[in-house]
């Protein structure tokens, strides 16, 4: 011992360290206990809690639609490409000549494609293997749920073209069940580029085969109860289920060791896409004030405020689709009433006379009746979107939200 | 205790307690207080730095024990024990690589 003045100052040091690990740890516990107990209850309320409990495994190949769509990954590629080396396909009107041929050649070449994505569809179920919860690769399987929808969809349009009506709406339809499979793989942005991708390629698709052709009442019908049976809303609730699931997977150092960043973040993690998913669940008319961007790369701060920017835009794509879906019934309604070309106006009550049903008749984002007008001889049905405001039919500026041909 | 006692307040200590006395008898005296009184400032100066040292360590050790504690509570809600072993950390691809 040197002397006592050093003692004194090395204890008095001691005891503030101590003093100062009390009372970090102590907060510092608290914060993980939450975590804990916030983890606890979701498991006991049934949440996954890593994507790896998603993985399902489908036994009869000849019901998973994996199979399939692994089985036409190469095709889809080669096409795509081929055809884009052409030209990039219009989403309204028929393909041209040039592009039509070629797609032809290709089916041609490809002789299996088409068959693989129509067993996809067909199938009643879709494995979903995942290897890796950070890389999300999906273990051997290759799938592109929009490549499948693209390709069925432009062979929608051949088909319109050579008068196969039906059939061109019977490959929307598969496009839709193509959707329904992808529903099943995690994470949000598979939700944005599958799920919502391949709903928004089928509507567009049935959009211009609509607008193009004559269809039979049978399947006008069909069209419409499948319209009708869209709701997207508990598919973004688990979407962002799953997504929390991701991002619990996501900061897992190697074999499974809990990071630090649990402790000091995860409460925060959790409630922040606790509120997510709790605004998912409210309806679209209620609106969400917009969260200011927050740049992280830059600043020492966690990663909710652009948590809270996806919560706000994912919200927004669903209710982006969920108005395309309304307006296009709304479009199939009009088509089926020969004096609806000479009306200015449309009201609620006469468009629940033409068959919508009411929940449709009115814009996701408000109470408001759609914006209905004939242009071009072609129909302009639109939302306000979510900022509420008529920007004019602005669909191709995406500042308002639905369908009119020459602006998809 | 001062750290800085010194024999002359030592002596005085001694003066005080046993009153007038040879310088020698004195001296010695003062010596002994003074050592003695040294011995002391150092056994308290240890038991000091022993009990803020044992503080410390109780705190580190009691912390580390309960956020382990909480930390196998946490493994075992996320079923991280059943899962597959994962491989190093990449950063995040979609699966719509045909796109």
């Amino acid at each position: 011992m040197p002397n006592s003045g050093f003692a004194k100052l090395f204890s008095w040091s001691a005891i503030a360290i101590t003093a100062l690990i009390a009372i970090v740890g102590s907060l510092l516990f608290y914060r993980y206990s939450v975590f804990q107990s916030m983890l606890s209850d979701l498991r006991n309320n049934g949440e996954k809690l890593s994507i790896q409990e998603y993985a399902h495994d489908v036994e009869d190949d000849n019901n998973d639609a994996a199979f399939f769509l692994n089985a036409a990954f190469r095709d889809i590629v080669a096409v795509t490409t081929a055809i884009y080396d052409v030209g990039e396909p219009p989403i309204y009107g028929p393909l041209s000549t040039e592009m039509t041929d070629r797609f032809d050649e290709l089916m041609k070449e490809h002789d299996d494609l088409i068959a693989n994505l129509c067993n996809a569809a067909k199938a009643s179920d879709i494995s979903v293997s995942i290897d890796s919860p950070v890389t999300i690769n999906y273990g051997s399987n290759n799938l592109s749920f929009r490549g499948a929808s693209r390709i069925l969809a432009w062979q929608a349009k051949v088909l319109a073209e050579t008068g196969k009506t039906d059939e061109a709406i019977e490959n929307c339809f598969r496009i839709f069940k193509i959707a329904r499979h992808s529903d099943q793989y995690p994470t949000i942005s598979e939700f944005q580029t599958s799920a919502v991708g391949c709903r928004w390629i089928a509507l567009s698709a049935l959009h211009d085969i609509l607008s193009r052709t004559v269809v039979s009442d049978t399947t006008r019908s069909k069209i419409h109860t499948l319209l009708e049976s869209i709701d997207l809303t508990s598919n973004y609730t688990d979407a962002l289920a799953s997504e929390r699931a991701y991002g619990l997977d996501l900061v897992m150092g190697k074999e499974g060791h809990l990071p630090a960043a649990y402790i000091v973040f995860g409460k925060e993690y959790l409630e922040t896409m606790a509120k997510g998913i709790q605004q998912s669940q409210l309806p679209m008319t209620t609106e969400l004030p917009k969260p200011e961007y927050v740049d992280v790369s830059t600043t020492v701060r966690w990663f909710g405020p652009n948590l809270e920017s996806m919560f706000y835009e994912s919200r927004n794509i669903v209710g982006n689709l969920q108005a395309r879906v309304r307006a296009l019934r709304i479009i199939s309604a009009l088509q089926t009433d020969p004096a609806s070309d000479r009306r200015t106006e449309f009201s609620q009550e006469y468009l629940i006379g033409l068959g919508v049903p009411e929940g449709m008749t009115t814009d996701v984002f408000s109470e408001r009746t759609f914006s209905i007008s004939r242009i071009d001889n072609h129909w302009k049905v639109y939302s306000w979107g979510a900022d509420r405001k008529d920007d004019g039919g602005s669909i191709q500026d995406r500042l308002d939200v639905g369908m009119y041909p020459s602006s998809q | 205790m001062n750290q800085d006692f010194s024999k002359t307040e030592a002596r005085i200590a001694a003066a005080d307690l046993f009153g007038p006395a040879p310088e020698s008898l004195r001296s010695d005296i003062a010596e002994i207080v003074s050592s003695s009184m040294k011995r002391q400032t150092r056994r308290d100066d240890f038991r000091l730095v022993s009990i803020s040292l044992g503080f410390l360590f109780i705190t580190v050790v009691g912390m580390l024990i309960l956020f382990s504690m909480k930390t196998k509570q946490v493994r075992e809600t996320l079923q991280i024990s059943s899962r597959q072993v994962q491989p190093s950390i990449e950063f995040p691809v979609s699966s719509n690589t045909g796109d």
